[in-house]
C-alpha cells in the first residue's frame, strides 16, 4: 500500500470536507428528488393498463394512446376482430378524460365505460362492488378522500350524479385517477350508440401476442392495433415529453451547482496545498501524479457527495410513502447511475482549473520563503 | 585518498530576463564536491545562493555551463527526466523543513519511497528505522503541526535520506531552529556524511556551520569565492574578497579591509578614541 497525499488532504480539514460534500449532495439530491418524483408519477399514467388484463388494444386509426385523445370506431367492427385466428376474447370500452366534480372541486379522471364482467372492468377488490348499478361510480380511494368522499357519496361526471359505490387504488397519477362507470350509463350520458373508444383482446393460452397483433392489423386494417406493452410504452412517451424540458432544465441545474460546489473546493483546496503540491514536484513526483492527486480529492467529493444524497433521497422517498402523500419518490438504479456518470464528468471539468495551476508551479519555488 | 567527485559544476551562469534588464544571478560558478564532503557556501542575501542550489539540485537549467552529478550530466537532459533524478540522487533539506500538513511524520518519509516505486511493509519499514535512527520512534504517528521545529527538521532529514541520495542540498537548515537544535541538526549532517560517505552541500548564513564543514565558500554578486582568502571587515563582520573591498586602511603592520567607506569612517573614530591613528590608507 502507498501513501494516499488525496485521500489524507480530503479528510486533513473536516470542516471543508463537510462543506464539500454537502455541496455536491445538495445538488444532487435536487436531480434525484426531481427524477424520483417524476418517476413515482409516471409509474401511475400507466395504472388503467397494467391492472386491466388483455393482450392487444384495438383503437381508431391514428389513436395510440389515452391521455388527451379520442378514440370512437364502430362496434360492429370488433366481430372482425373476434374471428382472427389466435383471439379468445374481444371486449369493448368507452373512455373518454372527464372531470369528478365534488362542490368546487374537481379532479380529472380517465372515465371507462365498462360491461359487467368483460375485460376493461376494474381489478376485483373487497372495495368494488361485484355488479355495479346504474348511477354508480368507482373512483380511486385517494381521490375519494381528498374529496371527502365515502361511499353512498354523490359527484358529478359527463354533467350527471353518481354516487360513489367502490374504490380501486393505485390509479392517480401526475396527471389524473381511473374512474368506472357502466357502458350503458356511458353510451347514454355521451349519446353514443354502437361505438366503441378501445376493444381490449385477450389471446388464446401459448399463442404470441406480437403474432396475433400482426394478424389483427391484415385482418382490420382501418383500426390501429398494438401490444400492451406498446400501448403502455406509448402512454409513458406522451406524459414524459410534456415534462421532459422542466426535467431537464432542472437537472442542467442541479449538474451546475455540483459542477460549482466541486470545482471551487477542488480549486480552493488544491491552492491551499499549492506549496506541498511544489515540494512534492521538487522532490521528484512525476507530473501525471501530482494531477492524479487533485483528480482523486474531485472523484472522492463527487462519490461521497452521491452515497450522501442517494441515502437522504431514500429516506425522504420512504418518509412520504410514511406520510401517505400523493407525492411518491420512486428512486431509479437508471437515475442514480445517469448521476453517476454525470459525476465523473463533474469531477473532470472540475479538476481542469486545478490540474493547470499544478502543472504551471516551478520546482525551484520551493526554495522562495 | 580523496573520494570520487558526487557534483561537478563547470562555468555555469544564470541570467534571469534579457537586454537590459536582464539580472545575472550565478555568473561562471566552477566547483567540485566530492563523496563524504561537507560544503558550506555563504554569503549575503541576494549574492545568488538559492539560484545556485535550484540549478545544482536539477531545478533549474542554467543559461550556460554544465552539472554532473556522478558521471551523469544532468544539464544534459531533458525536464521529463529530471524528476526521477531528484528522486533517487538527491535529497532536499529546507528552512521551513516543507513536510506535507495532512501527512504523518512516517508517511512524510514513506510518501517518497512510494515515488521512487517502493511499497508495503518492507517500505515503511525502513521508514520506521530512518525515523528511529533520529530519535523520532515515539513520535511516527504525529502530523508536523505536532511537532516541535527540531523534530520536523528530522523527519525532513529522514525524508531526504528516503531513497539513499548521494548528494544532500541544504537550504538554511538551521535557520528556524534555537541554537542548540540548530547545532544538533548540523552535526547531524556532518554525521551523514562521515558514516554513509553521502555528500552535503549547505546554503547558510549561520556562522555555526563553519566549524563542521570541510571546505567554506563565499558567494557574492554571483561569483564563488574560498572563505580562507576572505578577510573580514572589522566593523559589520562581513567577509570580503580583498581584491573586491570597498575600502582599505593599514593601521601598524596589519591591513584592514571594509565593505564600504562607512565602516571605514566608524573605524578611523573608534582608533581616534583610542589615540591609534592610521598609519596609512
Amino acid at each position: 500500500m502507498a501513501v494516499n497525499v488525496a485521500q489524507r488532504n480530503f479528510f486533513e480539514s473536516r470542516t471543508r470536507m463537510a462543506v464539500t460534500v454537502g455541496g455536491v449532495a445538495f445538488a444532487m439530491i435536487l436531480v434525484l428528488v426531481l427524477d424520483g418524483v417524476f418517476a413515482g408519477a409516471m409509474a401511475g399514467v400507466t395504472a388503467y393498463i397494467d391492472m386491466t388484463p388483455f393482450d392487444l388494444v384495438v383503437s381508431q386509426q391514428g389513436v395510440r394512446n389515452l391521455h388527451m385523445t379520442s378514440s370512437q370506431f364502430p362496434s360492429a367492427d370488433l366481430s372482425r376482430v373476434e374471428r382472427v385466428p389466435g383471439v379468445r376474447r374481444v371486449d369493448s370500452i368507452l373512455f373518454t378524460s372527464a372531470f369528478l366534480v365534488t362542490g368546487d372541486k374537481r379532479s380529472l379522471a380517465y372515465l371507462i365505460g365498462y360491461e359487467q364482467g368483460r375485460l376493461g372492468a376494474p381489478p376485483a377488490g373487497a372495495d368494488v362492488p361485484r355488479n355495479l348499478g346504474h348511477g354508480e361510480i368507482v373512483l380511486d380511494k385517494r381521490i375519494a378522500a381528498e374529496n371527502a368522499l365515502a361511499l353512498g357519496d354523490y359527484l358529478s361526471v359527463l354533467g350527471r350524479r353518481f354516487k360513489v359505490a367502490g374504490f380501486v387504488t393505485g390509479s392517480v397519477s401526475i396527471t389524473n385517477s381511473v374512474a368506472y362507470i357502466r357502458r350503458d350509463d356511458f353510451a347514454a350520458a355521451t349519446r353514443q350508440r354502437g361505438i366503441a373508444s378501445f376493444g381490449l383482446v385477450a389471446v388464446l393460452p401459448g399463442t404470441s401476442p406480437a403474432t396475433v397483433e400482426a394478424r389483427v392489423r391484415r385482418a382490420v386494417p382501418d383500426l390501429n392495433v398494438l401490444t400492451k406493452s406498446q400501448f403502455a410504452d406509448s402512454e409513458r412517451r406522451v406524459i414524459s415529453d410534456m415534462s421532459t424540458e422542466i426535467i431537464r432544465l432542472m437537472n442542467l441545474v442541479g449538474f451546475l451547482i455540483g459542477l460549482s460546489v466541486v470545482g471551487l473546493t477542488t480549486y480552493t483546496a488544491t491552492l491551499a496545498k499549492l506549496r506541498e503540491f511544489g515540494v512534492l514536484k521538487a522532490l521528484g513526483a512525476p507530473h501525471a501524479r501530482l494531477l492524479g492527486i487533485v483528480f482523486q480529492q474531485a472523484v472522492l467529493s463527487i462519490a461521497l457527495g452521491l452515497i450522501a444524497a442517494v441515502a437522504i433521497t431514500l429516506a425522504l422517498a420512504f418518509a412520504l410513502t410514511l406520510a401517505d402523500t400523493n407525492i411518491r419518490i420512486a428512486v431509479e438504479l437508471g437515475s442514480i447511475g445517469r448521476l453517476g456518470v454525470a459525476s465523473l464528468i463533474i469531477a473532470v471539468l472540475a479538476s481542469a482549473a486545478p490540474m493547470l495551476r499544478v502543472s504551471l508551479i516551478e520546482p525551484a519555488d520551493v526554495f522562495r520563503r | 585518498m580523496q573520494e570520487a567527485l558526487a557534483l561537478r559544476v563547470r562555468g555555469v551562469v544564470k541570467t534571469f530576463g534579457e537586454g537590459p534588464t536582464a539580472v545575472s544571478a550565478v555568473k561562471g560558478v566552477d566547483l567540485d564536491v566530492h563523496g563524504g564532503e561537507v560544503v558550506l557556501i555563504m554569503g549575503p542575501s541576494g549574492s545568488g545562493k538559492t539560484t545556485l542550489l535550484s540549478i545544482m539540485g536539477a531545478l533549474m537549467k542554467p543559461t550556460s555551463g554544465d552539472v554532473w552529478l556522478g558521471e551523469e550530466q544532468i544539464t544534459a537532459l531533458s525536464e521529463t527526466r529530471l524528476p526521477a533524478i531528484r528522486l533517487r540522487h538527491l535529497g532536499f533539506i529546507f528552512q521551513d523543513f516543507n513536510l506535507l500538513s495532512a501527512l504523518s511524520a512516517l508517511e512524510n518519509v514513506e510518501i517518497v519511497m512510494n515515488l521512487a516505486g517502493g511499497r508495503g511493509a518492507g517500505t515503511r519499514r525502513r521508514a520506521e528505522g530512518l525515523l528511529s535512527d533520529l530519535g523520532l520512534g515515539e513520535r511516527l504517528n504525529h502530523r508536523p503541526a505536532d511537532l516541535s521545529g527540531g523534530e520536523k527538521q528530522r523527519v525532513a532529514i529522514a525524508r531526504a535520506l528516503a531513497n539513499e541520495p548521494s548528494l544532500l542540498l541544504c537550504d538554511e537548515p538551521t535557520a528556524n531552529l534555537d541554537s542548540k537544535i540548530g547545532h544538533d541538526t548540523v552535526l547531524r549532517l556532518r554525521a551523514i556524511a562521515d558514516e554513509q560517505g553521502r555528500s552535503v552541500v549547505i546554503v547558510s548564513h549561520d556562522d555555526r556551520i563553519r566549524p563542521h564543514a570541510d571546505r567554506v565558500l563565499w558567494l557574492e554578486d554571483g561569483e564563488l569565492g574560498e572563505m580562507a582568502r576572505m578577510e573580514i571587515d572589522p566593523v559589520c563582520g562581513m567577509p570580503i574578497d580583498p581584491e573586491k573591498a570597498a575600502a582599505t586602511l593599514q593601521v601598524d603592520d596589519r591591513t584592514y579591509y571594509f565593505c564600504s567607506q562607512g565602516c571605514r569612517r566608524e573605524f578611523e573614530e573608534r582608533l581616534a578614541e583610542e589615540g591609534r591613528p592610521p598609519a596609512s590608507t
